[in-house]
Parts: structure tokens; sequence; C-alpha cells
């Protein structure tokens, strides 16, 4: 026989304002056994309590309405009240809510996010033990049961109970509250004040205080706390009540004390996991948090300083990706290791401050933040910086390969840069950044001025590194539609990037920061990389001849292995270079240097055509016509718009296609949007016209499915095979 | 930067199996459900959140942006969790990022959406 039965936990009360934390907290408490019932807000829980008396309530604090210590406090109230097992529920960074909750006269509590796999084991046991404890009153309270069995159920649940008559100040400890306060070997006389003694120091005021309201208020109490016992601490489940003799009206208090260490123990382990990296063995940015907001608070009251370092590895992605995950793995481990010696106190850099410590953890992939607490942050976060970079240069071993490796550090202070943790990460994360635009392999402090003057440019510019590494980017296509026989001549490439949550990036916003900062090679060979490959594709999916036209930068076009790059990526792709057409602007003309004109010589030469894009916004200087062989010329939307209505714009119209015709060029109308644009493009002789009228830009899916359909269907006097009538024309 | 942490997943999708396996272990679509109970709410406090900020009632913010927490916790929508985590600590404070990161949640919310719409969609 043991003290806690095996029999059905009972009913569970799930008390939250949010509907679909209740929902998972419904099904994990059946998943145990338990019946349950819900209740959105206090009120309506204090009702459930008194209609269907629940084993378990499970309770929010944070509700709105009679918040959840509150409805503690008056489900304790209650009739039986007392005998109910109350889970408080707090949020993880709410220390004062813990005290709180056992001042209500919670049983016990748990944080958000809930780790549900240890809060299902507890909540039964509490049902339970909150059952057995309802018997043993009962057993206690003078109806019929035998010394020895009482003691043997005690000794099996580690419960003791022991009594105390107020009024003759008697007391009685059972042989289990002797063992658990550890007085078990030695003569010992039982008193309110040894009991007292017995609890954990810190805990002592707070237990005291809880018994004496519940003696002078004839209530009961519920509580968790330490016991110290000789070296040792344990922590007791302790719940009692008091009563009234009828006859003499004396007071009697009956307390229960239950040994639960072994469960804390348990808990605290699982604690551990959730607040360590498994791999590096260091503090996980949930730590992180946790520890730096009571390290401002410190430095706050001490007047210190706290310098934050974002050291994040430079090009970690590509030892991943090209060694594996488990050289990745490896890779982390030895910085961890490295940062760590970095940071061992005692030597000279640290000798000067000796009020000095510091904090390692490791929050994201290859991120890793060091917290320096120091009298002189500054000064030691510099001197720290420089040390990290000189020992992660040291080169690797891995796998049999030697690796070099180096990080970009961003380090900010407290108070100087920022008040709150959160602000304080942010900053150390931009001058990060900044120290990784700045050529990797440094460290960087954050200042105002890269928040304010730079903020966006920066956060664009940490956005591409991290689009081009994670392949954020996509091609969308547009068509290009021939204006005689309506068919697709060919699919303009324009770039796509999307940051989830904040949506498309105008490519105007991005594309000049990318120029400034060197990232539009990467990008623009990406670009072409991809467009060839999937006009390669559609050449296979029965879109053949149909082309692609890409746009260059004039950053790429300056740069002497272009002409090579576009061979390499025609040969890689397989894609004839007849069906690629260049997309220059005039700006990119503005230079026209002698490599320049060797590139676009080479580049005609291998096949591939040229377009200018834009025509008429830039410099419209009609020599670049004579000098350089396009094949054809881009007339700006910003001339189409208004063709309708502006004579000028007509008129300008004509003339860029007279004059297009005379190089020999093949003219395309941009900014196609109407009916009516159409028909006017086409009365001017353009060849082609390109605008939403034809179709918006797609992802490469749609453009198939666009190109299937438009070569039939749309584009004033479309061929048409397939209708017999045409055929006679 | 803590408004954009793209290494953040939209979906957690430990939370999501965890979902899953219970729902397996009770024979019901305890996904399913949990989904629904988001969908119930989620919109609506992303909603109020903006009423409070146009109406400067920064203690309803915060009151909403608790419950968005709770909310976006149950789904796995990390990053939404984030910023309602941010919205309510910085809510009763003097942080200038608020209106950027209502605007965030809002967009941040009909991702997930469409992101549980999509899962769900897939796996009945």
């Amino acid at each position: 026989m043991t003290a806690i039965p095996d029999s059905a936990p009972g009913l569970a009360l799930v008390v939250d304002d949010d509907a679909a934390a209740r929902t998972r907290a419904r099904f994990e408490l059946r998943a145990a056994g338990f019946e349950v019932i819900e209740a959105a807000d206090g009120l309506a829980a204090i009702e459930a309590v008194r209609s269907r008396h629940p084993d378990l309530v499970l309770l929010d604090v944070q509700m709105p309405g009679i918040d959840g210590f509150e409805t503690c406090r008056r489900i304790r109230s209650e009739p039986q009240g007392m005998e109910i097992s109350i889970l408080m529920v707090t949020s993880s960074e709410d220390v004062a809510a813990v005290e709180q909750s056992f001042e209500a006269g919670a049983t016990d509590f748990a944080t958000k996010p809930i780790q549900w796999s240890l809060l299902r084991h507890r909540a039964l046991f509490l049902a339970r033990v909150g059952g057995a404890f309802r018997r043993l009153h009962r057993t206690l309270l003078g109806l019929a049961d035998s010394e020895r069995r009482l003691s043997d159920a005690q000794r099996l649940a580690h419960v003791g109970n022991w009594q105390w008559l107020v009024e003759a100040n008697q007391m009685l400890w059972s042989d289990e509250v002797r063992r658990i306060v550890g007085v078990e070997t030695e003569p010992h006389s039982p008193t309110f004040e040894a009991l007292l003694a017995a609890v954990h120091p810190e805990d002592r005021a707070a237990v005291e205080k809880t018994l004496q309201a519940a003696v002078s208020g004839q209530t009961g109490w519920d509580l968790e706390h330490r016991v110290q016992c000789g070296q040792q601490v344990r922590f007791v489940h302790h719940q009692g009540t008091v009563d009234i003799d009828p006859l003499t009206g004396e007071r009697r208090v009956l307390g229960t004390l239950q040994d639960v260490s072994e469960r804390r123990a348990n808990e605290e382990k699982i604690r551990k996991l959730a607040f360590y990296d498994p791999l590096t063995g260091l503090p996980n940015r949930r730590m992180l948090h946790d520890r730096l907001g009571r390290t401002l608070r410190f430095a706050r009251e001490h007047g210190r300083s706290v310098a934050l370092m974002f050291v994040d590895i430079d090009h970690f992605k590509w030892v991943n990706d090209s060694m594996g995950h488990a050289a990745g793995d490896r890779l982390l481990s030895e910085v961890a290791q490295r940062l760590v010696n970095s940071l061992r106190l005692g030597d000279d850099i640290f000798r000067a401050g000796m009020d000095s410590s510091s904090f390692l953890s490791r929050v994201g992939g290859d991120e890793f933040v060091v917290t320096l607490l120091a009298s002189d942050g500054p000064e030691l976060a510099g001197k720290v910086a420089r040390r990290i970079l000189s020992m992660l240069q040291r080169p690797l071993s891995i796998g049999g390969k030697e690796i070099a490796i180096s990080a970009s550090i961003g380090i900010a202070l407290f108070p100087d840069d920022a008040q709150s943790p959160d602000t304080l990460l942010r900053h150390a994360d931009v001058a990060m950044y900044n120290a990784k635009a700045g050529g990797r392999n440094r460290y960087q402090f954050y200042t105002e001025s890269l928040s304010k003057s730079a903020d966006r440019a920066l956060v664009i510019q940490a956005g591409l590194q991290r689009a081009l590494r994670d392949e954020a980017f996509t091609l969308h296509y547009q068509p290009q539609v021939a204006t005689r026989s309506g068919r697709i001549t060919r699919f303009e490439s324009l770039i796509r990037w999307e940051i989830p949550g904040k949506g498309l990036v105008p490519p105007g916003e991005f594309i000049n920061i990318a120029e400034e900062t060197g990232l539009i090679l990467p990008i623009g060979e990406w670009v072409l990389a991809t467009a060839c490959r999937d006009c390669k594709a559609w050449q296979r999916q029965g879109l053949s001849g149909v082309g692609v036209a890409v746009n260059v930068s004039p950053v790429q076009l300056r740069r002497p292995e272009m002409a090579g790059l576009v061979a390499s990526t025609l040969e890689q792709t397989g894609l004839e270079p007849h069906l690629l057409e260049l997309e220059l602007t005039e700006t990119a003309l503005l230079q026209h240097t002698k490599e320049v004109a060797a590139t676009l010589d080479q580049l005609k030469k291998m096949g591939v055509r040229l377009a200018l894009d834009d025509f008429g916004t830039g410099y419209a200087s009609l020599s670049y016509l004579k000098k350089i062989p396009f094949d054809a010329l881009k007339i700006d939307r910003e001339f189409i718009r208004d063709l309708a209505t502006d004579p000028g714009d007509r008129a300008i119209v004509s003339a860029i296609v007279a004059i297009a015709k005379s190089f020999g060029l093949a003219v395309v109308a941009e900014g196609v949007e109407t009916a009516l644009h159409e028909r006017l493009v086409r009365e001017e002789g353009c060849d082609a016209m390109q605008g939403y009228r034809l179709g918006m830009p797609t992802p490469l899916a749609g453009a198939l499915k666009l190109g299937g359909l438009l070569g039939t269907t749309l584009g004033g006097e479309p061929a048409r095979p397939r209708d017999p009538a045409s055929r006679g024309r | 930067m803590t408004l954009d942490r793209r290494d953040q997943p939209l979906l957690d999708p430990l939370v999501l199996r965890e979902l899953e396996a219970l729902g397996a272990d009770l024979g019901e679509d305890v996904l399913g459900e949990v989904i629904a109970a988001f969908e119930r709410t989620a919109p609506a406090l992303v909603a109020e959140l903006s009423r409070a900020w146009w109406a400067g009632d920064r203690s309803a913010m915060a009151r909403a942006a608790h419950t968005l927490r709770s909310a976006s916790l149950q789904v796995g929508a990390t990053r939404l969790n984030e910023l309602a985590r941010a919205i309510e600590s910085e809510a009763l404070g003097d942080v200038s990022d608020l209106a950027e990161r209502v605007e965030v949640c809002t967009r941040e919310l009909e991702t997930v959406r469409a992101e549980l719409a999509r899962m769900v969609g897939k796996s009945t």
C-alpha cells in the first residue's frame, strides 16, 4: 500500500484569458488523465470552483479583470478551498510574481513557456498528494486510524505531520518530521520556534508570517519552502489547517510536511537543459537575457559599466556547407573554447580592473555574446576584442584540413549607448554588421551615427548579406511581347527580395546600397546565373527561342572580369548566347572607358545581345548609339504613360523610334499598361512592348504559364496557328 | 536586428511537432484546435494593439501584447512572440520603436496565419 493512490487524478480547472493557451493546457492535462474544465477569467474560475470542486487549478497570473493572485486568494477562502492544489503560471521574467503567488496561497508555480513534459508530472503529483493530504487531515482530526498505519503511510510518502496546541503551547512531531528537519537521532523538544528555526534562513520570515496569519485568522496554508538540515537544504511542501476544540475553544494547528527535494532536483536538471547550449556547454540566449537584466541592474546601482560584445564568425556558413555540419559543430566548439580562454580572469588584461567579470553565451548558430562588467567598459572591451580576434586567427585543423577563421565583433556599452538589455543587444548587433561591412575580422564600437544616419542603409546591408547567404532573393520575370505577332520574345528578369514579415523591399531601396558596398557583384553574379539557368529551362519546356534580359549595374560593367563571367555562365548553363540580352543604363555608359568598350566588344563577339535601358531619362546621348553595338533600345515608361494625352511625349516617341531604326535597333516600349497604350505604341512602330498590360512580373512558374498563354491570345494581331481562318491571310 | 530576426524561424517546428505528437497520443486534432483558438484570438489582439497605439492607451497595449505573447507561443510563432514581448515591455516605457513594432506585428501575424493555413491544408 502506498500513501499516494493510483486512482484517476481527478478534475483540473484551466484559467487563462488566452484561448490558445487554454486549448493546449486542456489537451496536455487530458493526456495526463485529468478531466478538464476551463475558465477565461478569475470570476468564472471562482464560479467553477464552487460548482465543480476541482482537484487542481492551473491559474494564469496576468488576466483582465481580477488577476491570478486575487483569484487564488478568493479560491482559498472558499469552503474546501484549502484542499485544492493551485498551480500559478507566471511569466519568466517576473521574479516578484513567484513570491506573490505563494503569498496569495498558491501551492506551486510554473513559468511560461510551460515545460509541459515537466508540468504534467507535477500536476499529477499535486493532485494525488492533495488527495493524500486530505485523507491524512481527516485522519488526524480524530477519526479512527492506528498510529502504525499512519506512520507507514508517512514514511512511504515522505510526509510527516505535526500538531500544535496553541494555548497550551504543546507540540508533537511525527518521526518523519524529525527526519526531514534533521533531528531524527538526537533528543529534541519540539516547539513552534524549533520548527521555524529549521526553516532555511531566507525563507524563515515568509513562513513565519504565513503560519502566524493562518493561526490568527484560523485558516489554512499551503506552501513550499526550504529546510536547512545540517549542511543539506531540503525542499518541503508544507500544508496545514487550524481548528478550534468545540469544548474548550482552544486552537489546534495541524501541519503536514513533505520532502519534495527529489522532485526539485529533477526540475533543476531540466532547467539546466533549458538554459544551456548542449553543443558548447555555454549559457544560451535565454540565460543571457535573464542574466543581462540582472547585470544591468547591478551596474546601475554600483555605477559600473557593461560592455556587450556580439561576436559573429566570418563565413561560417561556408564551412558548414562545404565541410558538413559535423565540421561546423567542431569549429563552433573550438571557437567557444578559444573565447573561454580569451576571457580567463587573472591575467594581464583583467588584472588592471580586479572588479571586472565576464559572461560568455552562445546566442545563435555562429553568434556568441560576451558580457563584460567593469569599471571601465570601453577600454576593457577594446582589449578583449583585440585578444579574441588574435586568438581566433590561429589556424585550426578540422577533418585533417587546416582552415583559417576570423570573426567580426560589435560592441555596445551600458550606460552610454543603451539602457535596456534589448537595445544593448540590438546596438551591438548593428555594430557587428558594421564591422562585417568594414571588411570582417575587426571590431566596431556602436556609435549613435551608426544607428541614426546609416541605420537604414546598415540594416539593408546586413539584410543583403544575410539574404545572399540564405539565398533569399528570387527572380521574377516580365514578358516582352512582339507588337506584330503577339508572341513573347523574351522575359526581363527582375530581382525580388522579400523579408518575411516585412514584405518586399523595393529594388530602388537596396540596389543603390548593394552598389555602394560592392555587394552588387555577388548579387549580380547570382542573378545572371539564375536567369540563364531559368531561360535554359524554359527552352526545354516549350518556349524555345524566348530569351532572357538581365540588368547589369555600372559597377559590374566596370569590372574587367565581366565578359569572362558572362562567358563562363553561358558555358555552365548551356544557354545559347543570342538568347541572353544584357540591359545597360545610360549611367553605366557615362564612364565609357577603354576597358568598358573592350568588355562590350567581347560580349558582342560572343553573340550576347545588348540593350540600352531607360532610354530618354539620362543623357540620351546619341553618340552611344553610334559607338556601342546595341541591338535594342528601351523607351522609358515615363514617355509611354501620357502618350495618349501629351502630344510632346508622342513626338518624342516618334523621334526615338525613327532614330533607333536609322541605327538598325529594335525598339521596346516599357510601361505599356492600357489598351490605348498598346495601340499607340504599335502605331508608332515599336517592335516590342512590356508592361502590366502584357503581364506583371511573376515567378518562373507563372512566367512559364503566361508564356504558353500569351503566344496565342494576347497582343494585337496574334498569329493563330490553330485557327484555320488565319491561314489564308 | 531585433525587428528582423531572419535567423529565427517563422514557426518553431518543435512546438508544432509537440502538438502533433500530443494529438497522436490522444487521437485528436490538437494542432488544429490550437490553431483554431489562435485564429479566434490573435487577429483581434493585433487589431487591439494598433487601436491602443493610436489611442495612446499604453496599458491596453501592454495587456493585448501580453495575451498575444501567450497566443503566439502556443503555435510556436517565435518571432511574433518576440515582438509581442518587446511591445509589452516597452509599452509602459519611453521607447520610440513601438510604432514600428506594431506595424511589423501586423505583417508578421499575416505571415504566420498564411503559414499555419498552408500547413493545416497540407496535413488534412
